[in-house]
């Protein structure tokens, strides 16, 4: 112990003796430490925290796999929860949900809040019950069972004023009063987020007709997710032949259903993007961590006379090298107290940048588990760094040494390429997050040169909901509409308007089978589902390829008309014109009358084969429906900056009608950037992390090759004196640089080429091997390496031979 | 720049000294400023050395010596005074001038030998050579011929350290004579050598003197002294005395033919 005591104050005590270089490592270990605790923060708050419930892991949502892949959107209908109920045995209890829109109406403006539809058990599964009142009852839980809701604790406050009598009382839910049953305990942590909860059992005709719902379930004491699926599995074929009879064998076989952990599912979309990142933020370290042990090799030549004196006074190797490793973990603890500062900074930079992007960001925080990570960092990252000048120093020859005096012997060849080697490893491993940053660049720039198939510029789009309101039908619902636009095609700055149902651009939306025939047979293609004014089109600036845009004559008396996208018209009429074409709905035929150009629902994928039907003519059900998931928006083109005209376009609004709740407004280039938040996330990031890692290469090397000419100064001096011209030394301690360099990119590429294929799920329009990045990046990280080089490398012009050779 | 300096240790003439003179120093000061103390190193010295002669320059330490030869070798510049290198003025050349001639003209041997550590044998006389742009069939060639005259061709792979002094220096001579240079600059090319290795230097640069070369040592020790044409004496920067020893040495031994 004294003897940890002893190296623990020499080490401080060299440490404080150069504080130049001690304040160069710890800046560095602090950097690439704390850029890990921030990320890990990230992770643990996101992915491995676990959920806020009693024995979380035994919490499992019961997914499909579709030949062995996880199904992220894959849902469960109605009847497919009733069979999962008759086939319960791995579970204590199971329970569906439905996330869903309610208007909100009351003594104060109508609002919109977000909801769940649940089954009985659902609180059960959850283990959490409410701390006031009770959850439902399966009596509840049925078609014609009571309108019941259960409050979470903050709608509680704010709309009831924490008042223990509003049980019993009413809440409008889309114009329907609910009794309220029970309150959520303050702090109980929905997925997602909602304000109350009712029933699911109303809405299984509807809702529950289609893949809609969610099932998740808890497990029986003592069995896991894989007894479960080992249950799960063998069922699936019985489940699609009693759920989905008309589903095609190949896909039967090819889907299995699994109990997959509710913690799992939730983040899902974000795992892949924010392992990469970890990964990305792990060679950081390591590139810092392989700098300071270059910086540390180098000054163990200052030191290899102290350490053969050492030696000669009876200290071991081991003595040696524990008392470096304690300078160097001494180092990493000083880097870790700083990577703290730069991790808190980190943080707030992080979430910053992701408002929109990670779930359950509430639980992202510097905890117990983020410091146990900095420390364990600030150990490994001390130990790596003290490794190779601990053993550089520990098999010094000590004759050699001794007899060198304070001047130094400078590194042996084997410590020499050692040190080389660490600068090869740094440039590979920043190459690696250079290539990862490229290819997610070139990923964003891809997605942001996609057209839309709209102009987004100069577009305004505020959300609505009119359920539960006055209008209860389509025509009534259509001459809303029709005042509305008028009513803000009036305002200056204003050029049109338009209404769209069930899904906006840019955005998911509903989805329909309506049947068609495709060479003479019925088929129900899956297509996506709008209901839109006849301005729409024309507000977007979506071409009419074929056919006719809808008008003001299509009311709900007129023949049923439809147009059709031209991917849908792709898809389903090759070939063939599709005006004038029928498609079959519950209600009958709808005649197709126009083709329109495609508007995308998501950057990064084709526009869905899509129907539209005139506002007037929709299924006043179906709009309903589908207003519960997706709000209606009110598009409108602006010849002026869209945002300036909000105010009036929400004061026209309710003007119209003032109990109809508005939801976000937003310029629809607003939109475009929320619909690439995760891919903005991942790409700031990772260019974050690969410019610190080239900035880290880029000082390695040039402190590898500053040492060079420090240590070749007397050689240059005899090259110089032999003739050599100052462009034959400039090219020589380039080359040197330029070689380390060359080295580390063929290992950089061949890494990249293996490694790349971890970011494939998150390119777009670029594969892993893109031969653009690998050929640009690696000429960008040689360019800084000659810049890094060509400091050092002119210094060593300047020498004058004279000096040089007197140096000897 | 362009000279007209003819190059080569066979061109000077197989005669001691042909007369016609190689390098001409007139009134050549050389001071050394630091913060405020300025150090006059040479003060005022006028030197000639003829094509194919052996001159030695000695003096107590401290007396200019190395500063004089690093200014006949081009390392250096002098404050003030003329230098003519082979009837060509070179004291304001610019450092590319100057590292080209110094290339191709002046062969220099150092007291510390002053091989690269990290080059073989081959590799350190080749340097000279590479810097020329010379083909490397005639590189190799001169690489073994300079070899084969200091007996050192059976050591090419070696490296510095594996060789001794004496055989270091030999290389250290053999990458002088490898540019067929002008002129021998020796900086007290045996003050790293014992007695044994010391004379089989001085043995070596007596012979290619003998061949022609033509030869400028700096030597403190009187014994080796001796070996060159003619001594010059320095003492504070000036030339105070100067010794022809083949005069001496026909006085001493007077010839019979």
């Amino acid at each position: 112990m004294s003897a940890l005591i002893q190296d623990l104050k020499y080490g401080l005590r060299m440490l404080a003796k150069s504080p130049g270089f001690t304040s160069i490592a710890v800046l560095t270990l602090a950097l690439g430490i704390g850029m890990n605790t921030a990320m890990f923060s990230v992770i643990y708050g996101v992915l491995l925290r676990p959920l806020p419930y009693p024995q979380p892991s035994r919490i499992v949502e019961i997914a499909r796999t579709y030949r062995g892949k996880l199904e992220s959107y894959a849902g469960m209908s109605a009847r497919g929860f009733d069979f999962w109920k008759a086939h319960d045995e791995p579970f204590q209890y199971l329970a569906a949900s439905t996330g869903m829109a309610f208007n909100l109406t009351g003594p104060d403006e109508p609002e919109r809040i977000d909801g769940l539809r649940v089954s009985a058990d659902y609180f059960n599964v959850l283990g959490v019950q409410p701390f006031l009142g009770r959850g439902f009852s399966s009596a509840e839980d049925q078609l014609g069972g009571a309108n019941v809701a259960v409050l979470s604790y903050g709608l509680w406050q704010s709309h009831f004023g924490g008042d223990r009598h509003a049980l019993g009382r009413s809440v409008l839910l889309d114009g329907v009063p609910y009794t309220i049953i029970g309150v959520m305990p303050k702090g109980f942590e929905s997925i997602p987020p909602v304000a109350l909860w009712t029933t699911i059992g109303q809405v299984r005709k509807t809702m529950g007709g289609g893949w809609n719902y969610d099932v998740i379930a808890r497990l029986r004491p003592g069995l896991t997710p894989r007894n479960a699926d080992a249950y799960l599995a063998p069922l699936s074929r019985f489940f699609f032949a009693e759920v989905a009879p008309d589903m095609k064998q190949s896909r039967v076989n090819s889907l299995r259903f699994v109990a997959t952990p509710y913690r799992f599912m939730i983040t899902n979309d974000i795992r892949t993007p924010l392992l990469v990142l970890f990964g990305a933020v792990g060679f950081l370290l390591l590139i810092a961590c392989v700098n300071v042990a270059n910086l540390l090799l180098s000054r163990t030549t200052t030191r290899n006379r102290e350490m053969a004196l050492r030696t000669a006074l009876g200290a071991g190797r081991g003595r040696i090298f524990r008392q470096l490793l304690t300078e160097s973990v001494l180092l990493s603890t000083f880097g870790a107290a700083l990577g703290l500062v730069v991790a808190v900074w980190g943080l707030d930079s992080l979430l910053a940048l992701a408002p929109n992007v990670l779930p359950r960001a509430q639980h992202v925080a510097l905890n117990g588990w983020a410091l146990f990570f900095t420390a364990g960092s600030a150990i490994l990252a001390g130990l790596l760094v003290g490794l190779a000048p601990g053993i550089a120093a520990s098999h010094a020859n000590l004759n050699e040494s001794l007899k060198e005096g304070a001047r130094g012997a400078g590194l042996s060849v084997r410590h020499r390429r050692l040190s080389a080697g660490m600068v090869c490893a740094e440039v590979a491993l920043s190459l690696i997050l250079l290539i990862g940053c490229g290819l997610l660049v070139r990923t964003f720039a891809n997605l942001l040169a996609v057209n839309p198939g709209f102009d987004p510029r100069h577009m305004l789009a505020l959300q609505i909901s009119t359920k539960g309101s006055q209008y209860s039908s389509m025509p009534a619902l259509a001459a809303y509409y029709r005042e509305l636009t008028a009513r803000i095609e009036a305002i200056p700055g204003v050029q049109s308007a338009a209404v769209v149902a069930a899904g906006s651009p840019l955005e998911r939306g509903g989805n329909d089978n309506p049947g068609v025939f495709v060479h003479g047979e019925l088929q129900h293609p899956s297509v996506d589902y709008r209901e839109i004014t006849p301005g729409y089109f024309r507000t977007l600036g979506v071409p009419i390829v074929r056919g006719r845009p809808f008008t003001e004559a299509d009311s709900s008396g007129a023949a049923k008309v439809v147009i059709v996208n031209a991917e849908f018209a792709r898809q389903h009429f090759r070939n063939q014109n599709p005006v004038g074409q029928h498609l079959i709905s519950g209600k009958g035929q709808m005649e197709i009358v126009g083709v329109a150009g495609d508007v995308r629902s998501s950057l990064n994928a084709p526009a869905p084969p899509t129907y539209f039907v005139p506002m007037a003519q929709a299924s006043f059900a179906v709009d309903q429906l589908f207003q519960s998931w997706f709000p209606t928006s009110i598009l409108v083109r602006t010849s002026v900056d869209p945002l300036s005209l909000g105010r009036e376009v929400v004061n026209a609004v309710r003007a119209a009608n003032p109990n109809i709740p508005i939801g976000r407004v937003q310029s629809m280039e607003e939109t475009l950037a929320l619909s690439l938040a995760t891919e903005r996330f991942s790409m700031t990031l990772m260019s974050v992390f690969a410019g610190l890692a080239l900035l880290l290469a880029a000082v390695g090397l040039y402190g590898v090759i500053s040492y060079s000419v420090a240590r070749r100064t007397h050689e240059i001096g005899i090259r110089m004196a032999l003739g050599a011209q100052r462009a034959d030394v400039l090219r020589l301690i380039v080359k040197q640089g330029l070689q380390l360099t060359l080295i580390g990119v063929g290992i950089g590429i061949a890494a990249g080429l293996g490694l790349t294929r971890f970011l494939s799920s998150l390119l777009y329009g670029v594969k892993p091997s893109d031969p653009i990045t690998f050929i640009a990046v690696p000429s960008i990280l040689a360019g800084v390496a000659l810049a890094a080089c060509y400091i050092p490398a002119r210094r060593a012009t300047k020498v004058d031979p004279m000096t040089a050779l007197r140096y000897e | 720049m362009e000279t007209n300096l003819q190059t080569g240790v066979e061109q000077a003439g197989k005669s001691h000294g042909s007369g016609e003179v190689l390098i001409r120093l007139e009134g050549v000061t050389k001071v050394f400023y630091t913060d405020e103390v300025e150090t006059h190193a040479l003060a005022g010295v006028h030197l000639d050395i003829k094509k194919g002669e052996y001159v030695s320059i000695s003096g107590p330490s401290g007396c200019g010596k190395s500063t004089l030869l690093s200014i006949i070798g081009l390392l250096d510049s002098p404050t003030d005074g003329k230098y003519w290198l082979d009837g060509a003025p070179v004291e304001s050349l610019n450092l590319s001038e100057r590292s080209r001639i110094r290339n191709r003209e002046v062969g220099f041997i150092f007291q510390s030998f002053n091989l690269i550590g990290d080059l073989n044998v081959y590799e350190n006389v080749e340097l000279p050579l590479t810097y020329r742009g010379m083909p490397s069939a005639e590189r190799k060639q001169r690489v073994m011929e300079s070899l084969e005259r200091v007996g050192m061709a059976h050591r090419v792979r070696h490296y510095p350290s594996q060789l001794s002094g004496g055989q270091q220096q030999r290389v250290a001579v053999a990458r002088a004579l490898a540019g067929d240079p002008a002129i021998l600059l020796a900086d007290e090319p045996t003050g790293n050598l014992d007695s044994k290795n010391g004379e089989a230097v001085m043995e070596l640069l007596r012979e290619l003197h003998r061949e022609g070369a033509t030869i400028c040592m700096v030597t403190h020790d009187p014994r080796y002294a001796r070996h060159a044409d003619r001594t010059v004496h320095l003492f504070d920067g000036r030339i105070v005395d100067e010794q022809d020893h083949r005069a001496h040495d026909e006085e001493e031994n007077p010839s019979v033919s």
